[in-house]
């Protein structure tokens, strides 16, 4: 077990660190590598010193305070997405759970979209509004998920996620009918709702990364009770697991991580469903591997999306969301195919 | 372990599915719980098993009260084994046993004793060895149940529950599993009690048997005293035939068709 996690954490480290300066080089200013990675370099201590600067001020300038935010962002909100996908498919033991399975992802629109449609964007609070809005929204969701599915204390994962989809429904229809009669503010409203990372500064990062630390430090620890939850709850319980309390936890943490991400970025969807199945797929279904994999492949992911969202029809910038699924459905069916034929054979 | 039952009773709703059970296990016994379908017998062993909550009366093990005690302090205590074995998980036979360590472990999974050498005896036991790396979605039913005896194993209880484990093996596979958990009864000194559906073989494994019917306890004592042909009748609805097993000598029915009495 630690063996493979030390080969793939030290692969997935790799590529990840690979991926942010080849994400950084390119755009509508290319950079070359060579240059890009010795800014990045300067920027950290001690080495820092050792790097001369032989660049211009506008390289610099371009690369740590336009793209290296978004960079920034693009790796936590990805990392949280993949992180709650895994939790919530780990707790409610079922291939099509995610992130926006208990309706958090429609919870949080409603709340950004009423903001966007009354024109609130920098009311009370400046920039921070429509985040902050969302987040209230997710977490209400939750609470009106939890409420209809508790029975005597206890949840029960059918009715958990039977509530899910009917308040996913609901405020579905709800976000529709914001958009519908919305006139001047549609562009905004649809971009948002399909995942976006463009023109955030540091602070959105801000936002999501306690809840990134403090959930991944928490689901961490849970990894050998998630292991026993797939044996079956009542197998678990037998083995010692406090079934309701972990229950309860791993779905407030992975909402709290869902509406994190959703309340500075959108939905972007398809990262929490994908990749932890991706990961299975790569290295079986051990929690205490893949929770630490799936921040480091989830942030992967949603960087190159955001890249070739930003590359492909530049200047005009693709929906995040739009190729997180263009690019993982085919290599998820790719995989699939894979796997099928290593079992056959 | 000391397993002492007092007048246990569950409702569900108004309906009682348990009343008045009470009876007290030795430490070392084999005890095993009969009756038809819908009697309680599932019900009691969850009782025993802190799964479920008494309405009133008591489980004491040891002296300890099962609804003061935590869930992990249980699983440290009692291991049990469901009728339904382990689910096709893609773990390893390794992982899995080892999974039976969970209640031994603290926060950061570090385990009190060493398991290594734990897992390789009981591996040897049960001819898991050459299994080890498989995964468990790969093994037969019967392969599959000796994986789950294996993981109970790991967890080093003082008590051992079973819930009809039989269920959904061949006679082969019955008495394989039947035989491994009498030695390991008999070798680790640890207390069995079985919910059994298949009266022959709790009449050959159970050093005593519990009968219940609707809820209630009919009676209870050693095979010889509770097979017999009027109880049977009176709870299954069937008379049976009677006889002696040769080698054993216990008592063992034998099924008639058409000996229903249909009122």
């Amino acid at each position: 077990m630690v063996k493979r996690l030390f080969f793939w954490t030290t692969f997935g480290l790799v590529l990840l660190v690979v991926s942010v300066i080849v994400s950084l080089s390119v755009g509508s200013a290319h950079i070359p590598l060579h240059e890009t990675w010795r800014v990045i370099l300067q920027q950290v201590p001690w080495i820092g010193q050792m790097i001369e600067t032989d660049w211009t001020e506008s390289t610099e300038q371009i690369l740590l305070q336009v793209r290296a935010p978004r960079v920034l962002l693009a790796l936590l909100v990805g990392a949280a997405l993949a992180l709650a996908g895994t939790g919530f498919q780990g707790v409610l033991r079922n291939p099509l759970a995610e992130p926006y399975t208990l309706g958090v992802a429609s919870g949080s629109a409603v709340g950004a979209l009423v903001v966007i449609l009354l024109g609130l964007q920098y009311a009370w609070s400046g920039s921070w509004t429509i985040p902050l809005a969302a987040f209230l929204t997710g977490l209400l969701t939750l609470w009106l998920v939890i409420i209809l599915s508790r029975q005597q204390s206890k949840l029960k994962i059918e009715t958990l996620i039977l509530a899910g989809v009917v308040i996913q429904a609901f405020f579905g229809s709800v976000v529709s009918f914001l958009v519908s009669i919305s006139r001047n503010s549609m562009n905004e409203m649809i971009f948002w709702l399909m995942g976006s990372l463009s023109l955030k500064g540091w602070s959105y990062s801000f936002i999501i990364l306690p809840y990134l630390v403090f959930g991944f430090i928490i689901l961490l620890l849970m990894g050998r009770e998630l292991n026993l939850f797939s044996l079956g709850e009542r197998q678990a319980m037998h083995l010692g697991v406090n079934i309701e309390r972990t229950k309860l936890v791993v779905l407030i943490i992975c909402t709290l991580l869902t509406a994190a991400a959703v309340s500075v970025a959108g939905i972007i969807s398809f990262v929490g469903l994908v990749i932890p199945h991706i990961l299975r797929l790569m290295v079986g279904s051990d929690y205490r591997i893949l929770i630490p994999l799936s921040v480091i492949f989830g942030a992967i992911y949603v960087l190159w999306a955001d890249t070739l969202s930003r590359m492909l029809l530049d200047p005009q910038v693709i929906p995040l969301g739009v190729i997180t699924s263009i690019l993982g459905a085919p290599f998820f069916a790719w995989l699939l195919i894979q796997n099928k034929r290593g079992a056959a054979s | 372990m000391n397993v002492n039952v007092q007048d246990l009773r569950k409702l569900y709703g108004n309906q009682a599915v348990l009343d008045g059970v009470q009876f007290a296990v030795r430490p070392g016994e084999c005890f095993g719980i009969i009756g038809p379908n819908g009697s309680g017998k599932s019900t009691l062993l969850k009782m025993l098993s802190g799964v479920e909550r008494a309405d009133s009366g008591h489980v004491h093990l040891n002296g300890v009260d099962i609804a003061k005690m935590k869930t992990k302090q249980i699983a440290r205590k009692i291991a049990v084994l469901l009728q339904e074995a382990l689910s096709p998980v893609d773990y390893s036979v390794r992982d899995v046993i080892e999974m039976g360590r969970y209640p031994h472990q603290n926060w950061w999974g570090i385990d009190d004793t060493e398991c290594t050498s734990l897992i390789a005896d009981i591996s040897y036991k049960l001819c898991l060895e050459h299994l080890l790396h498989r995964a468990v979605s790969t093994l037969s039913g019967g392969e599959r149940q000796r994986v789950a005896i294996a993981k109970a194993m790991a967890q080093q209880p003082d008590l051992l529950l079973l819930d009809e484990p039989t269920t959904f093996l061949d006679i082969g596979y019955q008495m394989q599993m039947m035989d491994m958990v009498r030695n390991w009864q008999v070798e680790q000194g640890i207390t069995v009690i079985t919910v059994l559906h298949d009266l022959n073989l709790a009449a050959q494994y159970c050093d005593r048997i519990l009968i219940l019917n609707q809820g209630k306890q009919i009676a209870l004592g050693t095979p010889a005293e509770v097979i017999s042909d009027h109880l049977i009748e009176s709870v299954y609805g069937t008379r049976p035939i009677i006889l002696e097993h040769p080698v054993s000598a216990l008592p063992q029915i034998l099924l008639q068709p058409g000996a229903l009495p249909l009122q």
